[in-house]
């Protein structure tokens, strides 16, 4: 595109970034090469110590630094719930709200057949394992309201009800502060499906 | 240039596009199964509406293959548990797989949604429900065999006797010492009658064999879904 070979390089690089294309990408590129060379030294150093030592925890196939990570080693967390999400960002959804103190189990993924990804893929003999290895009392199924994320907890209930005494879905419903006359109907079919007894 | 407005779909798949967009790929009552970009469809309205297996009416305009939907409204949230919701996913897997993009199928549009309603409205086993959309999607492909009549005699199936299947042809007599199928068991599935346990038994012998051959190498992942694979 007109600068160095290298500099056209980087800025295909950087556009893996979700939400970055060429435009944006030669800015970022830019603004490192004239300035900010530190931190674009510590970017790259960061990066590379990231890739080497970043991996799946063997427990939970949480994000892990080592073999197994801080949620799996901390030993004030309750070994009695467990909770199987989609991605390690939902944990982070989760542990920002607050609320929960159990362990967890992370899919990568939920089946979708359509896409090629099945049990396998899921590590689902992984999870059986580690249901059995923790023995909790309840298993919450915390996978996306879509019907991917429905097939993925349905899965999941039938390879752990042999083992675990109750497995629960999370629910489904009207946002808090939300209106019914703006919700969308699925929603709403499901919040009448899931409604319960108030007091 | 296509430009459509107004036609009944159903949601079979999708998946995420660029940043906000989704690809949907929906069948259509009268043009087949069609791939449409939904633009910003990833906020949680759109993406309830275009939930799999939803029934939409819908518009799409563009050329070539890829379309843009350009307005879409469900009006159904079919919610399916367990069972049925791995065999609305075979369902769905099987157009996708075996109906060509642009190909007009009314038929094969009416079977997916009567399956994905019965399967919902749950009076009909989940079996019987599948067999039946086999067994038309294979007519309707041209795959179809005839359960009525010998292939080389052409003489009326005997309930009493044992046939065997010759693929592309159809039933024959069964050859000396070979099991074959009953020939009460090929009538019944000829009108769609699954009340004998036997019956549903080679029905799905019978229709995974001539799905098979049509699917090549790739194994169908829905049929994964079911832990008790059996009881599809």
């Amino acid at each position: 595109m007109g600068l160095t070979p290298l500099v056209d390089k980087l800025i295909e690089a950087f556009q893996i970034l979700p939400g970055v294309g060429p435009k944006s990408a030669q800015r970022m590129v830019l603004h490192l090469l004239q300035r900010d060379r530190d931190g674009a030294a510590r970017l790259a150093a960061v990066m590379q110590d990231a890739l080497a030592n970043i991996g799946w925890c063997d427990a939970c196939r949480n994000l892990a630094e080592g073999d197994v990570c801080g949620l799996c080693e901390d030993a004030r967390r309750e070994d009695e719930l467990l909770c199987v999400v989609e991605s390690p960002a939902d944990i982070v959804a989760i542990e920002q709200a607050g609320g929960y103190r159990g362990r967890y189990f992370v899919l990568h993924g939920r089946l979708s057949p359509i896409d090629g990804v099945g049990p396998e893929e899921l590590g689902m003999e992984r999870l059986l394992q580690r249901a059995r290895e923790l023995g909790p009392r309840e298993v919450i199924v915390a996978t996306n309201p879509t019907v991917e994320g429905e097939a993925t907890a349905h899965y999941v209930a039938q390879l752990l009800e042999p083992h675990v005494a109750l497995v629960t879905r999370i629910a489904h419903g009207v946002p808090i502060g939300g209106e019914l006359e703006y919700t969308d109907g699925g929603t709403i079919v499901h919040a009448l499906q899931g409604r319960r007894s108030i007091n | 240039m296509t430009r459509v407005t107004g036609e009944r779909a159903v949601v079979l798949h999708t998946r995420p596009y660029r940043e906000t967009s989704m690809i949907a790929n929906i069948l259509t009552e009268r043009h087949g199964r069609i791939a449409a970009v939904v633009r910003g469809a990833r906020g949680a309205r759109k993406a309830s509406s275009l939930q799999p297996f939803n029934q939409l009416v819908a518009g799409w305009s563009g050329r070539g293959s890829l379309m843009t939907l350009t307005s879409f409204e469900a009006i159904s949230h079919p919610v399916l548990k367990g069972d049925q919701m791995a065999a609305a996913f075979y369902v769905a897997e099987l157009v996708m797989r075996l109906l060509a993009e642009h190909e007009i199928a009314p038929r094969i549009f009416t079977a997916v949604v009567w399956s994905l309603d019965s399967l919902e409205a749950g009076d009909l086993s989940t079996e019987v429900v599948l067999r039946s959309f086999e067994k038309l999607l294979l007519e309707d492909l041209g795959y179809g065999i005839e359960f009525g009549q010998c292939a080389d005699s052409l003489k009326s199936i005997d309930p009493q006797a044992r046939y065997e299947l010759i693929p592309e042809q159809g039933f024959v007599a069964a050859a000396e010492g070979k099991e074959g199928y009953s020939g009460a068991d090929l009538l019944a599935i000829a009108d769609d009658d699954y009340s004998a346990a036997s019956t549903r038994r080679s029905a799905k012998k019978i229709f995974r064999g001539l799905l098979n051959a049509q699917l090549g190498a790739r194994p169908l992942l829905s049929r994964s879904l079911l832990l008790r694979g059996s009881r599809e």
